[in-house]
């Protein structure tokens, strides 16, 4: 099975910098007085100095003209044993198989549809679309439709597939 | 707290075809376990039992998404001081518990490893150094130096010096603290939003046709109309939960009917009935070609024509937006912006406008481009005439391997479409029109035809422009961030309108700058020029979005300026800021949000912004201590103002009139504009938070409610005028999911100008075009006003003719292509949450370069090649594409702007509509070789 590890990025001091959690008395002027504010200036704070060449998603100067990597789409067939992951719990899970193959999606091709339409889940079949996708929100809450409701019918817009990037920035 | 409701994926055993009805609970059961045991990765009844307990914990609440002009309804679970999850609201209109992937990330949004949580200011010996690099310091050291700036270039160069860039993503709120800050206080009219990039040429088109801002149908219109017809809209990218419900509907009913008319083919391509890819800025043609069709056919609606509106035309010789000197254009950038003053018409122009092919037009009316007159419907018809069939088709085809046959039977059928008048048909467009060097005009067009037509302000017919941004409406539009702008559609030009924000904010006589300030682009062109020195950037990233961008770099790094950014994380503009101040997220606020169907949302705050974070409200606030009035209300000199009741070049002193209002010199731009009497009555806290902080007040240590406070008081401006908001408690309620203006008598408004809808139509009058802007114009023939006498237009539209006009850059021998920027369905703007969220970016990690397999087999390229891209104004690198979402035609190439790593905006032509300022994004010419 092929997996597209979210491989860690080291980062930089400049986290620890800019993630300081301790507060160093800031604010510290309320009300409309303006002639305290000299008595802020002496607050101590760190002195670390970070370029701005090392902020941001590309840790480049904004002159340089930086080379993209190259993406590779998610190889694997569908299949068993492949990991289902989503942001969180209940959160839309993430296509764990690549879908170049059998897009687009169109009113007259749902190759989703085609695998994902069925009754059970049994071992290293596909997925079945979860019962909520079978109700028109819109229209009719509580009938369980024959088939899932039009308004889920682009799959793609919610479930997005993965290529091998590493994330840019972990979150906490 | 709320009923969650969740409604998520979830793997049921079930048969879904033989399940029964399942109860409310049931099904709140089953969801939640089945999702929970997924994402364990087992699936038993122990799982099961674990979720329901965990998800018993957390808290839930209504909110609504951070990300585009549609406004979907959310969810928000919070646990243990963390937004945990969200959900699609079941109960919202507008997306009835769907959420696309962007609206899903939601709720990872704040905890990004690099979260600003400190102020930093570029240090050098302990000091500022604008050659230094960023080293943290407290909030008062940022004040500090950002008010010694301040004073710097106020007294250097005035009010018209310094400067603030907003966006369509400050809550209404916030907007509206910063107009206030900016206009009442600074006495200053340089405060534009990214909106500006985004909106301006529909607000333009609108105030022009109607008289009045903001759509007239609403999103009931999805179901109730029978065509939907896109034009430079790709909804199913840019508006995915809108898209669901055009696919719904259509896959429900076999008469309705979707087309996607685009340069590009697209994903809304792959759904729709009908895809017309027509050639870069030949809607102008295509409008003129279907109103030719629908008078030729005996189409127009006579009764609703002559009852509701009238014709106009106006000046054509206007410009591109671009700078009238040349000072400071490369040698490269020359030839284009030579067109800034003079163009030579080409035949397809000439055609158009009824000239000679060559002949050489001088661009005059660039200062004064939206001037207009009333014509006679005659000289209206007599100026389509040359947009036959022939003629727009050979002009507009935009796809060379598409036979000239099967390109004019779609015109013919759309035209049918049109004609019919038993068919229903929504107009929809977004960036496609708005980002348009005649991004007004083509507005204008499309109510044209509608008007004609008779499908407009009428239950599933109108012309309904889509917002990108999620209050892009609520708070550009409606307050008014705008250079041009006071709240509620009123103008600072205008001495009625300004007379009525100094009583309702209590400012002295004559304390608004009557002259417009500089929009967005102008700003960056202020700066570069040295005539603004000092500038606030908040919840937009504009080193990043405005075309041309090496430009507006060098200027921010180089020249003598203070650009300060408030922003969650940091981006291309903190990179080249001077300080940056760490700003709280959507959810770490209170807020509201206005979406494009007029619909104003509210959300509590719901968790606390981390370390020294603070909401933009607090930061404008607090820096607005730092002022009194003797500081900015005396006389202030102003270069070029020139208005009735001023004097020439200079605002008055008005601190001896702020004396008969109560004030002393002595008093603080907060104390009169914030922490005012009537403010500082609504109390914090507030029953409606129930139980929810607000670290706004808590760390201002006050014991007023400033988001509700503001609210009140800005809601003030639009309560009677058409813009009636619902007061603030009422967005809070449990059965309430949003409102759409004007909401009177407690109820809202779907159609406006329909008497049977909107309680401002006059009674018997059917269909009441009650905008008042612009209502008053002399009547001439096609090329200028022919009389003195004005008409007054009360309760009319107006049918603009507008000709095809050529944009001012187009391919030629070197280079030869197309280039359109624009988004893709998984990041947001420039990206900086989008791809901070892991799965968005696995998703679509960067830029790519979409270009056809032919011109990219000529280059000998293939997937995934790298390439050089090249404009007159700069040069980047980018990959071929590796998959198919988009399908430029042969000549064309289409990148997203949302990768700072594939800085796209230092390719692109800052030429603007020079109606309404707003940049053309997609169209410049490029060259692309292999790196």
């Amino acid at each position: 099975m092929m997996r597209f590890p979210g491989a860690r990025l080291p980062m930089c001091a400049l986290a620890v910098l800019l993630v300081a959690g301790a507060a160093v008395a800031g604010g510290g002027r309320h009300g409309s007085d303006v002639a305290r504010k000299s008595r802020a200036r002496r607050a101590v704070v760190p002195t670390t100095a970070t370029p701005d060449s090392t902020l941001g998603l590309s840790r480049t100067s904004v002159f340089s003209i930086p080379v993209p990597d190259r993406v590779t789409l998610n190889p694997a067939d569908p299949g068993p044993g492949l990991e289902l992951h989503r942001m969180y719990p209940g959160a839309p899970p993430v296509i764990p198989h690549g879908i170049a193959a059998f897009l687009p999606i169109t009113r007259a091709e749902n190759q989703c549809l085609d695998c994902h339409m069925v009754e059970k889940h049994e071992f290293g079949e596909p997925i079945p679309i979860p019962i909520s996708h079978y109700l028109d929100m819109r229209s009719a809450p509580t009938q369980v439709r024959q088939e899932p409701a039009g308004a889920r019918f682009v799959c793609t817009s919610c479930h997005v597939p993965r290529t091998d990037a590493r994330p840019l920035v972990q979150v906490r | 707290m709320m009923d969650p409701l969740p409604l998520e994926d979830a793997v049921v055993p079930d048969a879904p075809a033989t399940h029964p009805p399942l109860s409310r609970r049931e099904f709140i059961r089953l969801s939640a376990a089945a999702a929970a045991a997924l994402a364990a990765g087992v699936t038993s009844s122990e799982a099961e039992a674990a979720t329901i307990r965990s998800e018993a914990n957390w808290k839930w609440d209504k909110g609504v998404c951070r990300f585009c002009g549609v406004g979907c309804g959310i969810l928000i679970a919070t646990h243990e001081g963390r937004v945990a999850a969200v959900k699609g609201d079941p109960d919202s209109p507008v997306n009835r518990g769907l959420l696309c992937v962007k609206g899903s990330a939601n709720a990872k949004l704040p905890y990004g490893e690099d979260r600003l949580t400190r102020p930093l200011m570029r240090m050098k010996d302990g000091r500022f150094d604008k050659s230094g690099d960023f080293v943290a310091v407290t909030w008062a050291q940022a004040f500090d130096e950002m008010e010694r700036q301040f004073r710097r270039v106020h007294t250097e160069l005035g009010p018209a010096g310094v400067g603030i860039m907003g966006s369509g993503q400050y809550t209404i709120q916030e907007g509206y603290a910063a107009v206030k800050l900016l206009k009442a206080g600074w006495r200053s009219n340089n405060i534009d939003p990214n909106a500006r990039h985004c909106m301006a040429s529909a607000v333009a088109g609108f105030m022009q046709v109607f008289g009045i801002d903001e759509p007239s149908g609403c999103y009931d219109d999805l179901e109730l109309t029978d065509t939907a017809v896109l034009w430079g809209a790709n909804m199913a990218e840019m508006h995915p939960m809108l898209w669901s419900r055009i696919v719904d509907k259509r896959l429900a009913d076999p008469n309705y009917r979707i087309v996607n008319l685009t340069t590009i083919s697209n994903k809304s391509s792959d759904m729709a009935d009908h895809e017309i890819v027509f050639k870069p800025n030949t809607d102008l043609a295509l409008w003129n070609y279907l109103a030719r069709e629908i008078v030729k056919r005996g189409a127009v609606d006579r009764d609703f024509v002559d009852r509701h509106c009238v014709f106009a035309a106006g000046v054509t010789d206007i410009g591109f937006g671009m700078r009238r000197v040349d000072t400071f254009a490369a040698a490269s950038e020359k030839d284009t912006q030579a067109r800034e003053l003079e163009i030579e018409l080409d035949r397809e122009e000439a055609i158009g406008m009824g000239r000679s092919p060559g002949s050489k037009v001088r661009q005059e009316h660039a200062d004064d481009p939206g001037f207009h007159w009333l014509i006679s419907f005659e000289d209206f018809q007599r100026a389509l005439e040359p947009y036959t069939l022939e003629f727009v088709s050979q002009l507009s085809k935009g796809d060379p391997d598409e036979s000239l046959e099967a390109f004019q039977k779609k015109l013919v059928q759309l035209a049918d479409w049109y004609a019919d008048p038993a068919r229903k048909l929504v107009s929809f467009w977004t960036m496609g029109f708005n980002q348009h060097t005649r991004g007004t005009w083509v507005n204008e067009q499309a109510y044209m035809v509608h008007l004609l037509t008779g499908k407009q302000a009428r239950p599933g017919n109108g012309a309904f422009s889509l917002t990108g941004q999620p209050s892009a409406c609520g708070t550009a539009r409606e307050v008014g961030t705008f250079a041009h702008r006071l709240p509620a559609d009123t103008e600072v030009t205008n001495p009625e309108h300004r007379r009525h924000a100094e009583e309702l904010w209590r400012l002295p006589r004559g304390t608004i700058n009557p002259k417009v300030g500089s929009h967005f682009t102008k700003m960056m062109r202020d700066l570069e020029d040295g005539s603004l020195k000092w500038l606030w950037v908040q919840v937009t990233n504009p080193f990043q979005s405005t075309a041309n961008a090496n430009h507006w770099i060098r200027a921010a790094r180089e020249k003598d300026c203070f650009i300060v950014v408030s922003d969650v994380y940091p981006t291309v503009s903190c990179k080249v800021a001077d300080l940056i101040l760490p700003s709280a997220i959507i959810f770490e606020k209170w807020g509201a949000y206005g979406n494009t169907e007029r619909r104003t949302q509210m959300w509590r705050e719901q968790v606390d912004p981390p370390g020294q974070a603070r909401s933009d409200l607090w930061q404008i606030m607090e820096f607005s201590k730092r002022f009194r009035l003797r500081d900015v209300w005396g006389q202030q000199r102003v270069p070029g103002l020139k208005s009735e009741g001023f004097t020439d070049g200079q605002l008055p002193d008005v601190l001896g009139e702020a004396r008969a209002l109560g004030y002393t010199p002595e008093h603080t731009l907060y104390d009169v504009l914030f922490a005012t009497p009537g403010n500082r009555a609504v109390r914090w806290p507030d029953p409606v938070a129930k139980g929810h902080a607000n670290h706004t007040a808590s760390h201002a240590r006050i014991d007023w409610f400033p988001e509700k406070a503001l609210f009140e008081e800005y809601a003030g401006f639009g309560r009677g005028h058409g813009h009636d908001l619902a007061d603030f408690d009422t967005y809070f309620r449990e059965d309430v999911r949003g409102l759409r203006w004007p909401v009177v008598n407690g109820r809202e408004t779907r159609w406006r100008f329909n008497e049977e809808y909107d309680p401002y139509a006059r009674k018997g009058s059917g269909i009441d075009f009650y905008g008042k802007a612009q209502k008053s114009l002399p009547f001439g023939d096609l090329e200028k006003p022919t009389g003195e006498a004005k008409q007054e237009l009360a309760g009319k539209a107006k049918i603009f003719f507008r000709p095809y006009q050529a944009p001012p850059e187009r391919p030629d021998a070197h280079y030869d292509l197309w280039l359109c920027t624009g988004r893709v369905l998984e990041h947001w703007h420039s990206g900086s949450l989008t791809r901070r969220v892991p799965e968005l970016h696995q998703a679509v990690p960067t830029a790519e370069v979409y270009i056809h397999p032919a011109e990219a087999r000529n280059r000998g390229l293939e997937k995934n090649d790298l390439v050089w891209i090249e404009s007159r104004r700069g040069r980047i690198q980018a990959r071929i594409a590796v998959d198919a979402r988009n399908r430029p035609p042969r000549g064309m190439i289409f990148v997203p702007w949302f990768d700072e790593g594939v800085f796209i905006n230092k390719l692109t032509l800052d030429a603007t509509c020079p109606i309404s300022k707003q940049t053309d994004f997609k169209k410049c010419a490029v060259r692309v070789t292999r790196a």
